[in-house]
């Protein structure tokens, strides 16, 4: 038999098949059920997150500065030592006479690297003892 | 008609973008975006996040987001998949640091999320609805997520899918397995 119009006659209201799913669901009785507070979404504007942009910035800034603050504290801390500077008194880095000797004749430290060698020769010779002049001559 | 619809609302979305990248024009711009999406957005962070003072955090931040990032974004998706790419990252990120922070599993902290909403002041849902809510948060996150967005948002499933980077096939299986379930244990008398 021949087809007398292939038109579909038939009608749906407009959104019919896309509010399908929600309308099996409104059968239970169910709503949008969050609200918001009164005025909310006029409240929310270009200014207000503008504000909290630039103190989120402000934030991350000041912690970043922060951070670099407390780790520069710790390495001078750690690395530098400020309460071993003491020991480093300049009184100690002058070589005694037994020092000086003692670096000449020893074999544990090689003072000619240290010291101007003319002048400690000088030195010792003005400063000579007896028992010095014993240890040349052996 | 449609057609010449769509061409329009492409054309606004791409005034808009080239808008928002231009200093002088981006404050401007942004007020229009923000009054376009402020609303969608809202609703779609509340679904997962279920708290108001939650949401509106989250949404500030989406927001901060959108305007730091919009110079990096090449329009590759729609303005609004973009935008709510970001506020599903921004909501699922909250979820695990509240998570971590009370030391909470995420069935746990649904849970309490789905229990808290009987003494909300901003929940207005009776009993069935309340309902649908624990049901919505014991499915699986996938299912869960596609749920929300195409039921409450009517987002489409290629549009969700750009959100998710999940495949639209296996986003409708997920969609009829989620409906499946919510019928079934609405249809039954089983309390929560």
């Amino acid at each position: 038999m021949k087809k007398l119009n292939k038109k579909e006659n038939f009608r749906v209201p407009e959104n019919y098949f896309s509010d399908f799913n929600k309308k099996i669901y409104l059968n239970f009785g169910i709503k949008e059920s969050f609200i918001v507070p009164q005025d909310y979404f006029n409240k929310l504007t270009f200014s207000k997150i503008n504000n909290k942009n630039k103190s989120v910035f402000r934030i991350r800034v000041i912690s970043t500065v922060a951070a670099s603050l407390i780790f520069l504290f710790f390495s001078y801390n750690m690395f530098i030592k400020p309460d071993q500077q003491d020991l480093f008194d300049e009184n100690l880095l002058i070589f005694s006479d037994y020092d000086i000797y003692n670096s000449l004749y020893s074999d544990d430290i090689s003072a000619n690297d240290m010291i101007d060698n003319s002048k400690s020769y000088d030195y010792l010779i003005s400063t000579m003892t007896y028992q010095d002049d014993l240890l040349i001559l052996e | 008609m449609s057609k010449s619809k769509s061409i329009s609302l492409k054309d606004f979305e791409s005034k808009l973008i080239k808008d928002l990248k231009d200093p002088f024009k981006q404050s401007k711009a942004f007020e229009i975006l923000l009054d376009k999406y402020k609303e969608k957005v809202y609703f779609q962070i509340r679904r997962i996040v279920l708290n108001h003072d939650d949401t509106d955090d989250i949404l500030q931040n989406v927001f901060i987001k959108v305007f730091r990032g919009i110079k990096g974004f090449k329009g590759e998706s729609k303005l609004s998949t973009w935008i709510y790419r970001i506020a599903y990252n921004e909501s699922i990120n909250f979820l695990k640091l509240k998570e971590k922070k009370y030391f909470y599993s995420s069935e746990i902290m649904m849970n309490t999320m789905v229990n808290n909403l009987r003494e909300d002041p901003y929940f207005d849902g009776n009993e069935v609805e309340l309902k649908l809510q624990a049901i919505i948060s014991r499915l699986p996150k996938q299912q869960k997520i596609v749920f929300q967005m195409k039921y409450f948002q009517e987002l489409k499933f290629r549009e969700i899918s750009e959100i998710l980077g999940v495949t639209t096939g296996a986003l409708k299986a997920s969609f009829h397995l989620a409906k499946q379930k919510i019928i079934k244990e609405l249809k039954s008398n089983q309390t929560f």
